[in-house]
Formats: structure tokens, sequence, C-alpha cells
């Protein structure tokens, strides 16, 4: 699974599972209950492969943001981290799987599966990454969505990545003249994924 | 760009892409390879700086099947550096999709492409992607088809059951009952419908709250659940009613032998947070196939039953008769009727009060006239009841009120004005307000207006009844306790209600000519009510002989239609001039007492 790849969700229903799954697992049903009514949502918002407005998706975000107490930037980056372990613990984990068993091949093979998914996903609203360079201690990834406010949402991934792959790292996010460029600063690999 | 998908989109997925056509050369550079080599002075410049190699010649993609996106490789001679991506066939050339720029060594004066057959982009990961994509969406879709399902049983099992009290609600009892018909018309097995009406059950609402009246509801079905057989079926078809099909019980005196015991199991009193709520439940019944062959024909019979046990009798229970749907539909008129009835539909009239010694005219009590367009004249007794359950009541009180308080004006003041009050009335304290505004706004002096009431108004709501009547006793009305003898004749009330006026009920009048005991009864009020200062009329004279007799019993104050029959307000004053010297000849000198029975 991708970065875009779950970008190419977040109008779906998939998004806000994982929304309800980390709520449960990290604050306890009770939590998500109040969340659920703040948000007026009902099951019928959860369904994996239907597709939602954005404005969905952030209620969602916003109730439990103020549920919590925690800052949106905060709470999308651990939501990011958390959307891999997601990820990869579905049904979903085979597409992972398919995309490399490393964070270059993953990061190589990233635009293509976007191309699968949009196939699948039509109204999928997809980013794009671009390695603008790749060293073996760094890789600089350019950033493009059409989407504002979700850089959180991205380190978060890319953390949770690295960290899939086995990898040791940092991400940095900096803005560079309107530009969203992440740098991975790549420590030696743990061990393979 | 025909890559089936957006030329934005496209860009952004392939940042980096080479546009070559069949000769090799380079047509369009994707946005990431125009920035890494933009310190070249042109375009054309850059474009130059590639060089295109294919295996054969570049026309050999021709060959290909055009599937989109093949995936090839290409290597870059003599820079070490490699361009992953695919291999798109145009109309006119081809397309090279490159996803990210790799390093490209940019001060070279040539950069050779060449296509390999070398793929460590395998197109098969696109297509197994795809494939897994399709498969995870489809177990999905067919997970929510499991759920929707399971949700949509759910509720189809929660639109035939009732929330409160988990019996089968109005639908739910009704297909039941369609079912049972079904299998009842081959089998020829007899059944009994009962419908079960709680008696008072908003005033359990009212007075206990609530969550009282849910309790209670929830105890009552599970009564009836115990009660019944496994093959009865019993559902709550709304509010406080309950339906029960009971089977294999066909004849009349079983199925009321049922309905009493249901209705005695159901009137066992409820604890009730320190307090015992005694429910009461009328019924009705209809026999399958009797009284109806379909649900819709034994549902309504034992409707009507069960319209007869409230209206005649609450608690009881009835089983279908012909008289139930025809007093049914007589009262629907009527209700209907009333309620959509003008203004000047009705009328008043008013019958003569008279002294018994005298014959001299002391009031006037006003009676009320209804003439249906639809139902042509209609009694009062039948249309006030009907005014009373269709709560219309109040308006024609204060309609009759009103124009009553008209026509007395005209009367010589010595003349009194008598108004029935109901229940309903005296039970609001809007509405005794409102009379007692009515009647300061008359130029009436308020002495004259005497209000009528029941004991059984009163003992709807004793309190409620005292504080009416002080209201207008306060402003100087004075209160009659009408149809004494009918009802609960306690003598209680004539200690405990301020009461100017006693009326005996007609029917005692009636029996005066034929029984010494009647006579005797009579005799025995008469002089209670001149000992306690109330004044007292008897009611329904109708001959001499009726007012000799009540003349030697003392009695003060007499009417009936002897003395005149209700008449129209125009024709009082000739009637007043008339009157007085039509009396027969005094009596004897009465004696107050008894006289013996022997």
């Amino acid at each position: 699974m991708s970065v875009l790849f779950v970008y190419g969700w977040t109008m779906y229903g998939m998004i806000h599972t994982a929304a309800r799954s980390m709520v449960r697992d990290q604050l306890g049903e009770a939590t998500w209950n109040i969340i659920l009514a703040r948000t007026g949502l009902s099951e019928e918002h959860f369904i994996t492969a239907k597709h939602y407005s954005d404005e969905t998706t952030l209620r969602v975000i916003g109730a439990i943001a103020d549920t919590t107490g925690h800052a949106v930037p905060d709470l999308l980056r651990n939501f990011g981290k958390y959307w891999i372990k997601y990820a990869t613990a579905s049904a979903y984990r085979s597409i992972f799987t398919l995309s490399g068993n490393n964070l270059d091949t993953f990061l190589t093979n990233l635009n293509r599966m976007h191309m699968s998914v949009a196939r699948m996903m039509p109204e999928a609203r997809l980013p794009t990454f671009e390695t603008l360079s790749s060293t073996p201690g760094e890789t600089e990834l350019l950033y493009r969505s059409d989407r504002d406010g979700l850089t959180g949402f991205v380190e978060g991934l890319l953390i949770g990545l690295m960290d899939y792959f086995g990898e040791a790292g940092t991400v940095e996010y900096r803005p560079v003249g309107g530009q969203h460029i992440f740098r991975l600063n790549r420590e030696a690999a743990r061990s393979a994924a | 760009m025909s890559v089936n998908l957006p030329d934005v989109l496209f860009r952004r997925l392939f940042p980096a892409f080479l546009r070559v056509d069949l000769d090799g050369r380079v047509l369009e550079l994707g946005p990431s390879l125009q920035r890494l080599l933009s310190h070249h002075d042109t375009d054309q410049t850059v474009f130059d700086l590639f060089t295109v190699r294919a295996p054969g010649p570049v026309t050999q993609l021709e060959t290909l099947e055009d599937s989109g996106h093949l995936t090839l490789m290409s290597r870059t001679t003599p820079t070490p550096f490699r361009l992953r991506g695919l291999i798109h066939k145009d109309s006119d050339g081809a397309v090279f999709l490159v996803s990210h720029a790799p390093d490209i060594e940019t001060d070279a004066d040539q950069l050779a492409l060449e296509f390999s057959d070398f793929s460590p982009a395998d197109p098969s990961i696109d297509l197994l992607i795809s494939a897994h994509m399709r498969k995870l969406l489809l177990e999905d879709a067919t997970m929510l088809a499991s759920q929707l399902e399971e949700k949509s049983r759910e509720a189809e099992a929660s639109a035939r059951h009732d929330a409160l009290t988990s019996l089968l609600n109005r639908r739910g009892f009704l297909e039941a009952f369609d079912a049972r018909i079904m299998s009842s018309h081959a089998l020829t097995r007899p059944f009994a419908m009962i419908i079960l009406d709680l008696d008072g059950f908003k005033t359990v609402n009212d007075i206990y709250g609530h969550a009282a009246g849910d309790a209670l509801l929830r105890t009552l079905a599970e009564r009836l659940g115990h009660l019944m057989t496994p093959d009865a079926i019993v559902g709550r078809l709304g509010g406080d009613e309950f339906g029960i099909l009971l089977p294999d019980c066909g004849t009349a005196r079983d199925a009321e032998a049922a309905g009493l015991a249901i209705c005695r199991e159901l009137s066992r009193p409820l604890d009730w947070q320190g307090s015992q709520i005694r429910p009461a439940a009328s019924a009705g019944i209809a026999l399958f196939p009797d009284h109806g062959r379909s649900v819709h024909s034994l549902m309504e019979r034992a409707d009507f039953a069960l319209y007869n046990s409230k209206l005649s009798t609450p608690g009881s229970v009835s089983l279908f008769h012909r008289q139930h749907e025809q007093m049914f539909r007589e009262n629907w008129a009527l209700e209907k009727y009333i309620m959509e009835a003008r203004d000047d539909e009705f009328h008043l009239v008013y019958q003569p009060i008279v002294r018994a010694q005298t014959g001299q005219v002391t009031g006037m009590e006003a009676l009320a006239r209804w003439t249906s367009p639809e139902l042509g004249e209609v009694t009062p007794d039948r249309f006030i009841r009907a005014a009373e359950r269709t709560g219309i009541v109040t308006r024609l009180t204060k309609l009759f009120i009103a124009q009553a308080l008209t026509d007395v004006a005209d009367w010589p003041d010595h003349i009194s004005l008598s108004i029935n009050l109901s229940a309903i009335d005296i039970a609001s304290q809007e509405t005794t307000q409102a009379i007692v505004q009515l009647i300061n706004a008359a130029p009436v002096a308020n002495e004259r207006i005497v209000f009528e009431v029941t004991e059984t108004a009163i003992i709807r709501d004793q309190d409620q009844a005292k504080r009416a009547l002080a209201q207008l006793t306060d402003i100087g009305v004075r209160i009659a306790l009408d149809d004494f003898g009918t009802g609960y004749s306690s003598l209680r009330h004539l200690q405990q209600i301020p009461i100017d006026r006693l009326k005996i009920d007609r029917s005692f009048t009636k029996g005066l000519e034929h029984s010494l005991i009647t006579e005797n009864i009579m005799s025995f009020v008469i002089d209670l009510c001149t000992k306690l200062e109330i004044e007292c009329v008897v009611e329904g004279v109708s001959n001499a002989r009726q007012l000799n007799l009540l003349r030697k019993t003392g009695a003060p104050l007499l009417q009936g239609f002897y003395f005149g029959r209700p008449m129209r307000a125009g024709k009082i004053e000739g009637f007043l001039q008339t009157r007085a010297v039509r009396l027969p000849a005094q009596p004897q000198p009465h004696q107050i007492g008894y006289r013996s029975a022997s």
C-alpha cells in the first residue's frame, strides 16, 4: 500500500473505519460513542468502499480532536502512523505487499499503484509524490495534493512506512516556495519488513 | 496525451515523462525533467539532449498490442542513470512514462535512452494490484450485503414488535391474525378475537407519570403472556389497547368467560413506588366465523363490542351484537355533526319553576336544544353526552350562558335563571373563570343566576368541583344540586358543597301517586331541605294530583309540564302575564311528616 493509495481512500469509508478503530484501540469504546454522537454520523458513514464528502471526514477528525483535546496536526500525524498499521493488518495488506518489500521499491511503485487505485475508485482525488533525490541515508519527496492541511497526516504515514519496512529514522517536513517537501532521514535498516 | 487519465492527473503521476515520436525524436518533457534541465538555453536544446534507441526501429512499437500501458525499462547511455517507467503507445509516437526523476547528469551532451526488455517494474504488478483491489472490494461488498441482510432482518422483526412490551405490534398482530384465519379456514377451527382497552389509563399517566404508565403496560403484557396458551396471538395494537386471538374458543359462553377472566387478571393492583395502581380493562369480543371471516370484519366488530363496553359499563366485557354497531355508527354521526355544528343550530328553551302554594313563577330553567341539518332535532341527553365526548361541551356552555344572560335581562327581576353545568365545565379552572367573566359582564344581578350541577359531576373530582363552585358562589351566584335521588344521593354533599338548592329528580314525582314509600322519601328530603335552609325544587310535575300531593308534603318549588312546557324566550313575557291565576284551589293545609304505609 502506498501513501497515495491511502490518500485515495481518504474520501472513502475506509478512512472512517480506520479512525473508528484508532479511537477504539487507543481511547476505548465509550469515547468513540461520544465522538459518534458529536458527529451525528451513523453506520451508513462507515462503508469501506463508499465515497463520502470531505466534510464528513473532517467532521470525524474534528470530533476526535474536540473530544481528545489533541491539536488537529498532532492528531493527523498520529492517525497517519496508525493508518499504516491498520491497513497492513487488514485484508488490504496484500496490495501493500505487492508494492514492494523495501521502502525504495515501494516508493518507486507508488504512482503506478495510484493509477490502479484510480481505476477502481474514480472519485478518489489522488495526491502525488515525486522523488527529488535519493541517497542511502536520505530521500527527499515532493508531495502534491489539491487538499490543504494534510501534511501532518503525510508525515505520520511516512513514519509509519519507515517503521513498517524496519527502517529507523526521522521525517522532516518543510514548505519550499509553496511546495511540500518531505525528507526521510534514514538510518540503517533494522530488519527487512 | 491519450493515457486514459486527465492531463493534469497524468502530469502529476508522471512528472518526468518523455514523449517521443516514431523516429525517436523527443517531442515533450515532463515538468520534473524540464526543471532538472532548466539551465539549458532552449527547449529545443533540451529535446536534442536525448537520443532514443530501441531494440529495433521505434516503429516496432506498432507491432505491439495496444494494451495502453506497456511497462519496459529504459537505460541511458553513456551516463549510468536509469529511467524506469511505462511505455505508452500513442497514435503518432510513444510516451515514456517515468514516475520520478532520477539523478540525471544534466551536464552531459547527450542522454541516450534505450528501450529494453529488462523490466524490474513488471506489468504483472499492476494486474495483481487491480485483481486484489477488485477481490477486496468484492469482499467488502459481500460483507456489506450480509450486514444489510442482518439489519434488514432486525428491522423486519422490530417492525412487527412493540418495543415497550415486546408483544407483536399492530402490524405484526394483523399479519399473524391473517395467517391464522387462513389456517382456520382450512381447518375450520373457531376462535375468539378479543380487543382490550384499559380504563382510565390517561389518569394513571397524569397522576403517576408516564414511567408508571409504561410499567403498567409492560406488566399487563406479561400477565397476558402468562394467561395465554402458546397458540394464542397477543399484540399491543397501540396506546393502551391490546388484541388477543384466542384459538378454539368459538362459543359466546366460552369467549365471554375468557374475556372476564382476562379483565379480572389485568385488574390486579400493581405496586408502583409505594403506591398501588389499580388498573381496569374493558373488552370487546367477536367470534370467527360467526361474526366475520376476515381480519377486517372481526377487528371492526370486536371494536364495536368494545365501544359498547366502554360506553355502557367500563370494565365490562361485550360480545358483538348488531346493536353495538348501530350505536357506534349513530354516535359517530352524532359526534361528527356536533363538532361541525354552527352556533345558530343551537337554541335555548325555558321551563318555569313555580311556587307550589301560589303558582307564582319564580324562575326559569334554560334547556339546550340542537337542530342538526343532517340529523334533525337531537335530544339534549344525546347531544350533551356527544359534546362531552368530543370536548366541545365547554364551547356550548359558554354559548348557552351568553344567550341566557341576554334573555334574562328582559324578565322581571324576581325571576331567576337556572343553567346546567356539565362535569367537564366544572373540571376546568379556565372554563369556570370564563363563566365568571360572562356573568360579571352581563347587566343582570348575579343572585338571579342558579347553576345546576349533578352529583355525578361533583364526584368526578370533588376537590376541583369544590373550587369551581366556590369561584361561582364568591360572585353571588347560587348552586343547585340537580337530579337528586338518581345518583349517589349523598347527604355529605349537602354538607360539603355550597348548595343553595336541591332538585328532586322527576322519577320520584312519577312514583308519588303509586308509592307511599316514595311519598315518604320525598317528604323526608323536603323536610331535610327546610331544616338545612336549602331551597327544594321537585321536578317532573305533570298533573294536578301530583301537585296536590306535593303541596301536602310541603314542597316549596315545583317544575314540570303541568306548569308549562319549555318555551322559546319570546313567549316568556306572555306566559308570565297569564300564569299565576291558573292553579287549582289550595288543598288542605299540609302536614310535615310521614304518612303511615299501613
